[in-house]
């Protein structure tokens, strides 16, 4: 997540009301957003929403954002966090089936539905680990954030988070049905 | 500082570093831009917080009004209560001497003595209540400036020319500001009524010989046995017992 060239100067002016800097924020952030929330919630359409209410939290909430050295982008990850939870109580975790839809791309149709059945599989996995657990996967691995950056967004510290990142794995391994397996193999046993 | 995982882990952080990564697409992309930048120009309006429900507000309302009374209820509890005696309520006291008190139940009856204690007070509201009391009765005792009246020690104003008019006997009326010493209480009078030189035997009660005693104020003289002379008697009586057994209603009176 590495911050904008001129990411004060575009901050400044969509604080100013700067359309174009609101845009060039959005440009800059919306997949990063999009991908984070798709893979906490249950189908794309519920993530393309999510995003669109982070952004407007966003243009809502500029006018009072200070800037305090962290990257915009953990910023807009807490909006997101913050989206996702409400969401999750407004609907009492009422799981929607997993998205049967496709992404309108014929040109390999068998990769496709792997890559279909992987993402389902692991947001399914990742739905039973706790918000905290889902969001240091999700960053860390899956979008590559430093520790440092994950550690912001969270409000923990570095170390937290190091600790953090195994027990997330571990829990991860037990709910993608490998747990006995898991256990074995976290331990030093033969990888599966 | 790069992680250390083991193998297993590493197994499991390459799968989700290899994991589909999906994207918003075009027109999704497109149309939450503009209403992103539609948003710049007319901020949304933050959701109205939902109303309470009833239930909650009633309950809330409840426990409001159960804890003021509880606090009033408290509050009046603990709070002194501060008696200021007005006007309409002054206590009178009464006290009336009956015959009974005179050593001789044959005797004809005395005239009734009256003592009224009027205490009352002004209701400014102030802790420190000044108390007023009246004293109507018979004067027991004179003590210097100090009469006594049933056992109620009044001071009179050392100028005061009552007090060279007063003699024991005479039933006066005295109105002043109570203070308490360390035998009692002592009233300093204000202001009086005259004396009443009356003799205390009223001439109803002299014998038909014409026979009359009038107190002295001294013990030295003693009333025969048809004067009431309660004045005397409850002066005297308790003293001549241990002066002079003799003089115990032996006299025959100050024939005038």
């Amino acid at each position: 997540m590495q911050p904008l060239p001129n990411e004060s100067q575009l901050i400044a002016g969509a604080k100013a009301g700067d359309k174009q800097a609101v845009s060039t924020l959005y440009e800059a952030y919306a997949q990063a957003v999009f991908r984070y929330i798709s893979y906490r919630v249950e189908s794309d359409a519920l993530a393309e929403d999510l995003t669109a209410e982070v952004f407007l939290r966003m243009v809502q909430g500029l006018p009072t954002y200070h800037d305090s050295g962290a990257p915009f982008g953990a910023w807009l990850y807490r909006i997101a966090a913050n989206q996702i939870a409400d969401h999750y109580r407004r609907n009492r975790r009422a799981v929607e089936p997993i998205s049967e839809e496709h992404p309108t791309d014929d040109t390999d149709p068998l990769g496709k539905a792997a890559k279909n059945e992987e993402q389902a599989q692991l947001r399914e996995a990742l739905s039973t680990l706790s918000p905290e657990f889902q969001t240091l996967l999700v960053l860390r691995f899956m979008q590559g954030l430093a520790h440092t950056e994950v550690a912001a967004i969270l409000g923990k510290s570095d170390a937290a988070i190091r600790v953090m990142q195994h027990r997330a794995l571990q829990a991860l391994a037990q709910a993608l049905g490998q747990t006995g397996k898991a256990r074995s193999y976290l331990r030093g046993g033969d990888a599966p | 500082m790069s992680d250390q995982f083991t193998p297993q882990e590493q197994f499991l952080v390459e799968r989700l570093r290899r994991a589909p990564q999906p994207e918003l697409n075009p027109s999704a992309f497109e149309a939450i831009r503009l209403r992103v930048l539609d948003a710049v120009d007319t901020p949304p309006i933050p959701a109205p917080r939902p109303a309470l429900p009833v239930t909650t507000i009633v309950v809330a309302a409840s426990v409001v009004v159960i804890v003021a009374a509880l606090f009033v209820v408290f509050t009046q509890r603990n709070t002194p209560t501060t008696e200021i005696p007005t006007p309409s309520a002054a206590p009178t006291a009464t006290l009336t001497l009956s015959p009974t008190a005179s050593p001789t139940p044959t005797i004809t009856p005395s005239p009734t003595s009256i003592a009224t204690l009027v205490p009352s007070a002004t209701p400014d509201g102030t802790a420190a209540v000044d108390t007023v009391m009246i004293i109507e009765g018979q004067v027991e005792a004179i003590d210097g400036d100090i009469v006594t009246i049933f056992g109620v020690e009044v001071q009179i104003l050392p100028d005061d020319p009552l007090l060279e008019s007063i003699h024991i006997g005479d039933v006066i009326r005295v109105e002043g500001s109570t203070t308490t010493s360390g035998s009692g209480v002592i009233v300093i009078a204000s202001s009086h009524i005259e004396p009443n030189n009356t003799p205390t035997p009223a001439s109803s009660d002299n014998p038909p010989s014409g026979a009359e005693w009038s107190d002295d104020g001294t013990c030295l003289h003693p009333p025969p046995d048809w004067a009431p002379a309660n004045g005397w008697r409850r002066r005297c009586e308790g003293a001549e017992k241990n002066v002079d057994k003799s003089n115990n209603g032996s006299g025959k009176g100050n024939n005038k």
